[in-house]
């Protein structure tokens, strides 16, 4: 390393001044493992996936021929593209608008005090807990032409004659993933607000209100700014999700109808999977990495601990800050007078407003909690009750939602295989057991090695990060973090074929361990930041080697940081669809997403009743996770992206 | 116990030096304390002391043996934190006893000394607690316990009485130098407050911006300050001065303030800066509020001033005074104590007049 031989001559040059490598050595050791993983992992696939964007492959002869930028230059003017394009931007721009807006108005009510407030915090948290790909069986079932949830209520209600075909329609359906990505995202951007919200000081309010402040001004005044940071960060890890958006689209629409919901993923995937044309398809999707990491530069812009921002920022926020001051005066008063004639009109002045305008704000806060229970534990109790349902009861003309009997039936069926009865037998059914034992195998092991290695590299990033090598190594971990999955999966697919590792758990593990790993390193470095450094300088005087001193003091003190991490990971590679999906091919090493999406491909009505129990099977690990770790999960992620 | 012999040690951050060719030897006993406003430097020198910081230049010898290259478990240091720095998810026992079994005692050994340690420190029934269920006193106590139990050769204190109230941080204060009297251990103390360090300390030494400005027991620092900043650092109420113009005449010092003039002792001065003074020189007079008394009677000296402010403290009572303009603190007794609005004589000995250059801010 020529770092360290400039080290070595500056030390000649002073004879009494100790070298930095030395202190060096212990910190690069322990990010190495972590460092070598991922960018082996992902480096090689992404020069990989160049080569082949700049190839045409003929596969039957396994030719590859040189094209230059040919690819690029053939698909990027074509329509198809441009309107693929047009249509992640729109996705994009619904999506993390209306998460933003519901995860906001979500932690604002989350943040007010009431009966059953924790519980409703974890129950918030089951929709982003769940496999997407259960997910998208849930929505696109409820969304159902012929016999969905949806056309149910109405059915039974009386409202619709004939059911509705809901993603016949275009317009229609990429507006309903839209939705259905939004319930799945919304959760994590109501926590993290909630949690800015929850940082924030109380005696900013106090001041403000003796100020004379009314709610809205101090809504736009006191708590908005307070939140930037953290709603900055919500924006930009939504956007990077909406971007990449995949398992989605696989499981509700597929692309279609027509090509209504072709996104860019979709599009990429086609093209490499579905007409195996593997230049083009590399080319898009390198075309989508290449956005996604244009977006990731600009996250790490804004949180990296070591960007300065001028300190010239504050001069120039002035004014349009005066501005947007002078509006939201401006509406409050309204608001006020407005309030004022009301309460005046019904009540007269005096106590009676102050009390009316308590009841009428606990009457909002009850009916905003039951909407947000609705909201986020509806569907899921609702695929727990069609997991009960038996199968003829869940495909019946006209449609509706009132269950005739409950049973467990399906559960047996899946769980037991061996004993089908009635004739109906399931392949799929058969593969559940295995496929959720896969999926426990992988999970552990990845989230196992990730809080050994993912910690060494986090104590050191967060201990010793100051050096040239420390700070760019994590730049760059950072940055493939937001690559896109699908863009790894070609040259994963072809680089696995070659080393015999397709269709193994193994080659899952090591799939997972690099796409998480930056991650893991990244809550764990937030998680020791907040540990006191004196601390170890404790145990290094009383008598602990630095790496003793690790051992004994800071990983036992870290534990909830680990448990957090650890958490994580699990739940992350439990829920993994596309990469399971490609990489494995016989039941032997499917996980069960890939085994309740297999269900979709060949569906029998008799084959419902057990999809939606393999369903609840397989989000059950990650949304009981969830539930008990839900102030251990958030607080990991926030020590993970916030701090620097 | 050891002796610690400093040799122009110097750590640099960077392009910052924030220690700056230290050089001092802490007897064998000693209890030496590092005083000096935030930044100074005094912590950074605490950490080179205990191996946790590397040296940019010099060395450190305890006793004999050149301890520079050491890793801190190879010196024999123990260290009280600002924060304390308990282990939080040990007991009171296991935090006091974690360095000694590092240190591969005997565990009949350990338990004795636990016991003894939490004996002297008043923990005996607190040893099965964990540090979040103790005050913040009992925690400074532990992590005092866990410092001397193990018998170091040198006891680093880094501002250890900052996070303690008022009260507490004053008896504390007296249990430290107890303490350390009676195991007789060397140590270093690092604080910013003044009073603290002429309390406890044998010797203290006062930096500034990394440099060591003056070194010796409380009282010398206290009335013999090398320079301005070392004399309004120490003491409080701070040091008056007044802006005055010095000039020898004969075998008096004439000093001129506004439209006054003063005559002190020759000896005011040192030799040496008595040859500068055959002509007029800008100095500053200092003199401490507790030696500019109300009512001059034997006094050498006496102006005059306005009261403007009196502040009872107790024993004494400070008044701000206008003298010529400029605000002067001076004391009195409470009993006999003057009004707002009353003009006083202050008078003060020569012996206790400081003066300075106002250009080099050293002692004349």
């Amino acid at each position: 390393m020529s770092s360290a031989t400039i080290e070595k001559a500056a030390d000649q040059r002073h004879p009494t001044r100790r070298s930095s490598v030395e202190s060096l050595r212990l910190p690069v050791l322990m990010t190495l493992p972590t460092l070598v993983i991922v960018f082996v992992v992902i480096g090689i696939p992404l020069v990989y996936s160049l080569a082949l964007s700049l190839h045409r492959i003929n596969m039957l002869t396994q030719q590859w021929i040189f094209v230059g930028l040919q690819n690029y230059l053939e698909i990027l003017p074509q329509p198809d593209f441009l309107y693929a394009m047009g249509r992640t931007l729109y996705f994009a721009v619904v999506t993390v608008s209306g998460g933003l807006a519901l995860g906001m108005a979500m932690a604002l009510v989350l943040n007010q005090r009431f009966w059953g407030r924790g519980v409703l915090r974890s129950f918030v948290l089951i929709p982003w807990a769940m496999s997407p790909v259960a997910v998208g069986i849930l929505w696109g079932w409820m969304l159902n032409g012929n016999y969905g949830t949806f056309n149910g209520i109405l059915t039974d209600l009386g409202l619709v004659e004939k059911p509705i075909a809901w993603l016949a329609n275009g317009w229609a359906a990429l507006n309903l993933v839209a939705l259905v990505h939004i319930w799945n995202q919304a959760p994590l951007a109501s926590l993290l607000i909630l949690a800015g919200l929850q940082s924030m000081p109380e005696n900013l309010h106090r001041a403000a209100r003796i100020d004379g402040a009314g709610p809205l001004v101090r809504f736009f005044r006191i708590t908005l700014p307070w939140l930037r940071p953290m709603l900055l960060l919500v924006l930009i890890l939504t956007t990077i999700n909406s971007i990449m958006a995949f398992d989605l689209f696989w499981t509700i629409t597929k692309g279609g109808p027509g090509s209504a919901t072709t996104v860019f993923s979709w599009m990429g995937y086609a093209y490499a999977f579905q007409f195996f044309r593997f230049g083009e398809g590399a080319a898009i999707l390198y075309v989508l990495t290449i956005l996604c990491l244009g977006l990731a530069w600009l996250y790490l812009r804004l949180f990296f601990p070591r960007t300065r921002r001028p300190p010239a920022g504050s001069d120039v926020e002035a004014k349009p800050r005066g501005l947007g001051h002078e509006l939201v005066l401006r509406v409050e008063s309204r608001v006020q007078a407005a309030r004022a004639r009301l309460t005046g009109r019904v009540l007269g002045a005096g106590w009676p407003g102050a009390r009316l305008r308590r009841l009428l704000f606990r009457l909002g806060l009850g009916t905003g909690v039951l909407l947000i229970f609705a909201w986020s534990a509806g569907p899921f109790l609702w695929l727990v009750i069609m997991s009960l349902s038996p199968s003829v009861d869940l495909v019946r003309t006209p449609p509706t939602v009132i269950p005739e009997t409950l049973t467990l039936e399906n559960f047996r069926y899946v769980l037991f295989p061996g004993g089908a009865v009635d004739g109906q037998s399931s392949v799929q059914a058969t593969r559940v057991p295995l496929s959720i034992w896969n999926s426990f195998v992988v999970a552990s092991f990845v989230t196992a090695i990730n809080v050994v290695i993912g910690s060494l590299a986090g104590y050191a990033y967060a201990r010793h990060g100051r050096g040239k090598f420390m700070t760019g190594s994590l730049w760059a971990l950072m940055m493939t973090r937001m690559t896109p999955s699908l863009a790894l999966i070609l040259p994963f697919f072809i680089i696995f074929r070659m080393a015999d590792l397709i269709d193994t758990r193994t080659a899952l593990v090591i799939a997972y361990c690099s796409l998480i790993l930056p991650l893991s390193t990244w809550i764990m470095k937030g998680y020791f930041e907040g540990l006191p450094p004196n601390l170890e300088r404790a145990a290094l005087v009383d008598g602990c080697t630095r790496l003793e001193a690790i051992i004994k003091i800071i990983l036992p003190v870290a534990k909830p940081g680990l448990v957090a991490a650890g958490i994580f990971c699990f739940l992350v590679s439990w829920n993994e669809f596309i990469f399971a999906l490609i990489l494995t091919s016989t039941p032997q090493s499917q996980t069960i997403p890939v085994i309740i999406s297999g269900f979709l491909v060949q569906l029998r009505f008799y084959d419902y009743g057990p999809m939606f129990a393999a369903s609840v099977l397989a989000i059950l690990p990650p949304v009981l996770l969830a539930l008990v770790f839900q102030r251990h999960l958030v607080s990991g992620m926030l020590s993970g992206s916030l701090k620097g | 116990m050891a002796r610690v012999t400093i040799d122009r040690m110097s750590k640099d951050y960077g392009a910052v030096r924030a220690v700056n060719g230290l050089a001092l030897e802490i007897a064998d006993g000693e209890l030496l304390t590092l005083l000096g406003p935030s930044g100074c430097g005094k912590s950074t020198a605490l950490s080179c002391i205990a191996g946790l910081e590397r040296l940019s230049e010099g060395t450190i010898r305890f006793d004999d043996r050149d301890v520079t290259e050491l890793e801190p478990h190879q010196r024999n240091v123990a260290m009280v934190f600002q924060d304390y720095a308990l282990y939080p998810h040990m007991d009171v026992r296991d935090n006091i006893s974690f360095g000694l079994k590092q240190q591969k005692v005997d565990p009949a050994a350990i338990t004795q000394q636990v016991e003894k340690a939490a004996g002297m420190l008043d923990l005996g029934s607190y040893l099965d607690r964990r540090p979040a269920e103790l005050s913040g006193g009992q925690r400074q106590r532990v992590a005092v316990g866990r410092a001397v139990v193990r018998d170091p050769a040198v006891l680093l204190m880094d501002e250890p009485l900052s996070n303690l109230d008022a009260g507490l941080r004053l008896r504390t204060r007296t249990e430290i130098k107890r303490l350390q009297r009676e195991l007789g251990v060397t140590t270093v103390f690092v604080t910013h407050d003044q009073e603290e360090a002429m309390v406890l300390s044998d010797r203290m030494a006062v930096m500034r911006d990394g440099l060591l400005q003056q070194i010796g027991p409380p009282m010398e620092v206290y009335r013999e300050p090398v320079n301005l900043f070392v004399a309004s650092f120490i003491g409080s109420p701070a040091m008056n001065f007044l802006d005055v113009e010095l000039v020898r005449e004969g075998n008096t010092l004439l000093c001129r303030f506004a439209e006054r003039t003063l005559r002190l002792a020759l000896g005011s001065v040192s030799e040496a800066s008595l040859k500068s003074l055959d002509r007029p020189k800008k100095a500053l007079l200092g003199i401490r509020p507790s030696d500019l008394l109300v009512g001059g009677s034997a006094r050498e000296q006496t102006i005059e001033g306005r009261v403007f402010l009196v502040e009872p403290v107790g024993p004494v009572t400070f008044l701000d005074v206008d003298v010529e303009g400029r605000v002067v603190k001076a004391a009195c007794d409470p009993d006999t104590a003057p009004v707002v609005g009353e003009v006083v004589p202050l008078g003060f000995a020569d012996s206790r007049v400081r003066l300075f250059d106002q250009a080099t801010e050293q002692r004349l």
